[in-house]
């Protein structure tokens, strides 16, 4: 799986499969991606490799979690946690060509549901949890 | 009033005027600008947009030589773009997940053609190719 930020400033390459995929519905994805949901692959920081990290700005959304954008396109490649992680959050929508995440669909949820835009539904048959879920 | 801004709060902004259209866009730039598998926009005109705080905060990515995207230089969130006299606002950014109406005979899936192939919102939306007709 290949993607990039919109001027390719910023481009990576995974090697290995997505873990989970998450829409995630929360107010602070939304305020940040200005879309109604975000789509999140998780992946071992050990198959992603990122190529142009010097064009990557880093946004604190929270003690947790640093995301990553392009300065130059604003594009939002991934999020990951300050620590340097095991797992890296790719944002879907940067991979190339719309391409697929290597993941098992069952693993596809709405999580932070109760904090979506009540107007909005986007209709498909993935489970909706509150914040992460069970696990 | 409908208010809204970026994440980090240096971007602020109100609608003051009627939105004129509203779409959910799945074009491979909207996607890569802002890394969602689509993107949902109300269009404004200029004068029914009053940014409240951060011009200074705003960079701009020009996707072709009308449209200018503006976003925080901060936090990474495109607010909105901006098109001759039109604002097309991320709906995502208005606080609190508010609906900016003029959805009613407006709202529909533009570039349906470029989506990702793995994701399809199941919605009773319009589906179009390109901007539609």
């Amino acid at each position: 799986m290949k993607g990039s930020c919109q001027c390719g400033a910023v481009r990576y390459e995974v090697t290995g499969k997505v873990d989970h995929v998450s829409h995630c519905h929360c107010s602070m994805c939304r305020k940040l991606q200005g879309a109604l949901f975000v789509s999140f692959g998780g992946v071992a920081r050990d198959d992603l490799k990122v190529e142009g990290r010097e064009s990557l700005r880093e946004y604190r959304s929270s003690d947790a979690i640093s995301r990553r954008f392009c300065a130059t396109c604003g594009g939002h490649v991934f999020a990951e946690t300050p620590e340097d992680g095991d797992t890296v959050f790719l944002c879907l929508g940067s991979l190339d060509q719309g391409e697929a995440p290597d993941h098992d669909p069952a693993s596809e949820r709405h999580i932070f549901w109760e904090s979506r835009a009540r107007w909005h539904d986007p209709g498909d048959g993935a489970e909706r949890v509150e914040g992460f879920g069970e696990t | 009033m409908t208010m809204g801004g970026c994440l980090c709060g240096a971007v602020r902004y109100e609608l003051t005027g009627k939105i004129r259209d509203f779409y959910h866009c799945h074009c491979s730039i909207c996607r890569k600008c802002q890394g969602a598998v689509y993107l949902t926009y109300a269009s404004v005109d200029r004068s029914g947009f009053r940014l409240l705080a951060g011009e200074e905060a705003l960079s701009t990515y020009k996707t072709s030589p009308a449209l200018k995207r503006r976003f925080c230089r901060h936090c990474g969130c495109h607010v909105f773009g901006e098109m001759g006299d039109e604002i097309s606002l991320s709906v995502g950014t208005l606080d609190d997940g508010a609906d900016p109406g003029g959805r009613e005979g407006n709202e529909r899936h533009i570039f349906w053609e470029s989506r990702c192939g793995w994701y399809e919102p199941d919605d009773a939306f319009e589906k179009m190719t390109e901007f539609g007709p």
